[in-house]
């Protein structure tokens, strides 16, 4: 094993493969910040000029994309709330405050080093995960999908104790509005109301464009402003404390990497859940909810660590099966197949060289997008001192438009520019806003695998607890409901036990 | 290769920004191509379809009368009725092609009522066709259709699928119904990976779906191929339509056809057309056709024609048995 | 600010108006067939009983502190945070309106320098010079980026025969 690791890393230190990761990494961290083009934008781009390159070097460029996009896009989640891709908007709750509060610097600090650290514990677990990935994502069907689906949802709903009520009301919304569109399962259109444009539902992207990137901008516009309040603290970079930061929590560290190594290896799931997920499992287990949202640097380090350990993962489920776990896997795959390297479980045999290749290069570009990130930090930091009146327009032109380049359809900037005005409401009114990016992304995928759970079990419930995985699943949700009413039991309890050692 | 690639990536980027900045007037036939060409997918990048445009797209401009680009263009989007329209609303000038899922696309215009008709396109040619076939997971114990029969007479068989509006469900219900077997889809996986997969893990008991799917994943000895439905079997080991008695199966097909808008002159037709089919003869594009194992099937823009109406009389003779499903 | 049950009307619009939304997507679920209707029903009905938790959280009765404290216990403390007139919030949707509805007509490559410009002028107070320039570099990067680089089809608006 350790051989064919070894022959993966020996291919990529040469000139030429190095050339091209560096150009992917460039190419990465670029595209990474501008909200509505990522990684699969990039790919897609870079597509036809790989044609005639070498497979190995293919991935090699492949893997610096892929690896330098997350910290690009954390770079405008800081400084802007802009999220450059998805799931980056778990990084805009806690790393713009601090922004405001000047501290942009020891947040982008915190997220450099998070993602490499997130990376580096994500390559190994791919690493040790691979040769039995196969029978691992055959674990996952439907009555598993649907079951982690509600996992995730619960788990978003209950994070925020001090706004559940409203949290589900906003929750609720994003369901309602996931269920927009084509219903593969019944094969029917719902809730478009004639709108062709919403026949594919309401996309992702521009929706979180306009609800985290556009919707903060018009309140800079009403509040006046640079982002930063104090321009004296804007200075004192503190990068480097930004990096010691992550080094301090490790718990949090870990939790985020194996969080988005597991969520990252389920097909069809995507990064967004894991970075929420993470999040939201970071602020349960702090004793200090209530400073989450408000600038707590775990806030940033939970999130950063989770996506970038998702990106190794998410090969296994692409490599294993052909299945991409998000959009930028797909491209990848068709970069594959242009090379004639076919996915499935063949390849995990007969290609291991250039897989493990491609993890090693992945991991390096992660870890080079942080470096040059942080080059950058002072810079970059400078962005929020700039006063509001003309940073608003230009970035709410650039989210727009950015939002239109996805696929190319217009429709793209008035859903941005609706949720955009959603986002200032729901600031204004003081709903969350996590939980509707999470029902948005898990609303259909509950739906499709419950229709299928049932198909499979002929209508009986039952299937969701004699599958061993399902029922560990339920199990998890069951202790998360009651997790509350637990811990105010367990306190009775100890108060009582305290109590009765304390009498004479 | 390399060093070819970069400088036509130049001289595109150049193009389009000249072309960008002052519209130049396209002058008649004689002189096409005079600017980049779209060729419109209907998927995103990385799918079947976009695999074959890219591959075939380099090999193709070289054939051109002209020196101009191939741009692959992604339209996803509605079951590719999106790319669809775009296409049909496109002006006849050359400069917008795109390729087709048959029967795919007319199913979608018949579930559908979108603004295009396919028969009004003007069909260029065929790039590639599928045929499809049967199978289970290797787990299973159903080691042939006659066990699929003989489970079908105690209760319904399980097929995974996609959406009632995808080739493969109706493919599943058209195959389960001249087989005599009687079915139940289980829906809504997207992709064809995506539901042989579940066929594997053991969600449902069979899946049909294209025949190089189908092979691939039995290399890796996790899917048991129980019957294609050629008119002789390519897949040892495995029956064939005759061998089952039901030789219309072999109608079932996936075509992957070409076209542009309507009203194309017949001289800019016959230009792309010839590109096309000596792209597919092309050294580069029947090397990368054979490793990653796609079906390469030219057809002039007649039979191309031809092909699209037989596809359509098939899958109109079927349309009383696809209403009904779960 | 008029009051009902003790707090102000507009806190209650939120709550309401959404429920309205809902109970007209309700309307429409119950059209689909019965296994298409499941989840966006189940939904729906459990909508209205959160928004009728949510509307009663905000009275100042026994029950509305009760439901604050138990369910949204953060609401009581945020109360106080700064309030913007409302006339600015409204003029930040209508420029951004504006902004989409001109994207929409005449298209990215007229709409994109004509927002910068106005909105640098007209709502930033800067000189029209600092603002030509600035709606030109602007626009200049996004041709740049989207049109050159991604070879993307800059949209030419409705009223330019985009469609």
């Amino acid at each position: 094993m350790m051989h064919v690791w070894l022959s993966g890393i020996e291919g990529l230190l040469q000139l030429k493969e190095l050339t091209f990761l560096a150009l992917g990494m460039i190419i990465g961290l670029i595209f990474g910040a501008i909200p509505g083009i990522g990684g699969s934008t990039a790919l897609a781009l870079l597509m036809p000029l790989t044609y005639g390159l070498e497979p190995f070097t293919a991935l090699a460029l492949s893997g610096g994309v892929m690896g330098a996009v997350p910290m690009g896009g954390s770079i405008t989640a800081i400084l802007l709330n802009a999220p450059g891709t998805a799931p980056n908007a778990a990084t805009c709750l806690d790393g713009y405050p601090l922004a405001q509060q000047g501290k942009a610097g020891l947040a982008i600090g915190a997220a450099a080093s998070a993602n490499s650290l997130g990376g580096i514990i994500g390559t190994i677990s791919v690493l040790a995960v691979l040769p039995i990935a196969k029978e691992l994502v055959l674990l996952f069907g439907p009555p598993e999908f649907f079951l982690l689906a509600i996992l995730g949802l619960v788990v978003v709903a209950t994070t925020s104790r001090g706004k559940m009520l409203r949290g589900l009301v906003t929750g609720g919304f994003g369901l309602m509005v996931a269920f927009i569109g084509y219903n593969d399962v019944v094969g029917d259109v719902r809730f478009t109301y004639g709108i062709e444009y919403l026949w594919d539902g309401v996309h992702l992207v521009p929706a979180l464009i306009g609800l985290f990137a556009v919707a903060e901008m018009m309140n800079l516009m009403v509040k006046g402003g640079p982002v930063a309040k104090d321009a004296g603290t804007v200075k004192v970079t503190r990068m480097m404390s930004g990096v010691i930061e992550t080094f301090r929590h490790p718990g949090t560290v870990l939790r985020g990497s194996i969080v988005g190594t597991v969520v990252g290896a389920i097909p069809g799931v995507g990064g967004v859940v894991a970075s929420f997920l993470s999040y939201s499992l970071t602020v349960q287990a702090s004793k200090d909810q209530e400073s989450f949202g408000k600038g707590n640097i775990k806030g940033v380090i939970a999130p950063e660590a989770a996506i970038n350990a998702k990106d190794g993962s998410a090969l296994i489920p692409t490599l294993a099966f052909g299945i991409p776990g998000s959009a930028e896997m797909a491209v990848f795959l068709g970069i594959l197949v242009l090379h004639g390297l076919q996915p499935g479980p063949l390849m995990l045999v007969q290609n291991q060289t250039e897989i493990y290749g491609l993890v090693w290069a992945l991991t390096a570009s992660c870890i080079l997008a942080s470096c040059i990130g942080l080059v950058l930090v002072r810079p970059l930091a400078m962005i929020t001192l700039i006063e509001s009146e003309v940073l608003a327009p230009v970035v709410i032109c650039i989210a727009l438009i950015g939002s239109y380049a996805i696929d190319g359809q217009i429709g793209n900037v008035v859903v941005s520019a609706v949720f955009g005005v959603l986002g200032c409401l729901m600031l204004r009114f003081d709903y969350p806003r996590l939980t509707v990016v999470v029902a948005l992304v898990l609303g259909g995928m509950a739906e499709r695998n419950f229709h299928q759970s049932m198909i499979m079990g002929d209508g009986s419930w039952l299937i969701f607890a004699t599958r061993w995985v399902s029922g560990i699943l339920l199990a998890s949700i069951i202790i998360l409901l009651g997790s509350p009413v637990l811990r105010a039991l367990i306190r009775r309890i100890r108060k009582q036990t305290v109590v009765a050692a304390g009498a004479p | 290769m390399p060093n070819m690639h970069r400088r036509s990536l130049l001289v595109s980027l150049g193009l389009a920004g000249a072309a960008m900045a002052m519209k130049r007037p396209v002058f008649a036939a004689t002189n096409f191509p005079a600017k980049d060409i779209a060729f419109i997918i209907p998927d995103g990048p990385g799918g079947g379809f976009d695999s074959y445009v890219r591959a075939i797209a380099p090999a193709m401009e070289k054939y051109l009368p002209h020196k101009a680009t191939i741009v692959p263009t992604n339209v996803p989007g509605a079951g590719g009725a999106r790319a669809a329209t775009e296409i049909y609303r496109a002006k006849p000038d050359g400069y917008t092609i795109g390729i087709f899922n048959v029967p795919g696309i007319y199913i979608q215009q018949e579930r559908h009522h979108t603004g295009f008709d396919v028969a009004k396109f003007s069909w260029l040619g065929r790039v590639g066709v599928n045929q499809y076939g049967l199978a289970v997971g290797e787990k299973s114990p159903i080691k042939s259709v006659s066990d699929l029969k003989a489970l079908s007479k105690q209760r319904p068989v399980k097929f995974t699928s996609t959406g009632p509006a995808g080739t493969a469900y109706n493919a599943t219900l058209i195959a389960a119904h001249l087989l005599g077997i009687r079915a139940q889809l289980i829906t809504g996986y997207r992709g064809s990976r995506e539901y042989v997969m579940a066929a594997v893990r053991g969600d449902g008991d069979a899946v049909v779906t294209v025949i190089p799917t189908l092979r691939r994943m039995a290399a890796g000895d996790t899917l048991r191929i129980l019957a294609t439905f050629e008119q002789h079997s390519s897949v040892p080991g495995a029956a064939d339509a005759t061998a089952l008695g039901a030789p219309e199966l072999s109608q079932i097909s996936l075509q992957r056809l070409v076209a542009a808008p309507p009203g194309l002159p017949a001289d800019i037709k016959a230009a792309l057309a010839t590109a096309l089919s000596k792209a597919l003869a092309d050294s580069a594009v029947v090397a990368w056709a054979k490793k990653v194992d796609a079906d390469v099937a030219p057809e002039t823009p007649d039979q191309a024609a031809a092909t699209l109406h037989d596809q359509i009389a098939f899958y109109t003779k079927w349309k009383p048995y696809l209403k009904t499903s779960n | 600010m008029k009051r009902l049950f003790g707090a102000p009307v507009t806190g209650y619009l939120p709550a309401l108006v959404l429920a309205l939304l809902t109970a007209g997507y309700l309307a429409t679920a119950y059209g689909y067939s019965p296994d298409s209707r499941i989840m966006p029903v189940l939904v729906a009905w459990s909508m209205l009983v959160l928004l009728a938790l949510d509307l009663a959280s905000r009275t100042c009765t026994r029950l509305g502190q009760a439901l604050t404290h138990w369910l949204n216990p953060a609401a009581a403390r945020d109360e106080d945070g700064p309030r913007y007139p409302a006339s600015q919030q409204v003029a930040a949707v209508l420029w951004l309106a504006g902004f989409a509805t001109a994207l929409l007509l005449i298209g990215v490559l007229y709409a994109v320098p004509l927002y910068i410009f106005a909105s640098l002028l007209l709502r930033g107070r800067r000189s029209p010079l600092f603002s030509l320039v600035a709606a030109g570099g602007v626009t200049l990067i996004v041709w740049l980026l989207f049109a050159l680089v991604l070879r993307l089809q800059l949209y030419p608006g409705l009223l330019f025969g985009g469609g």
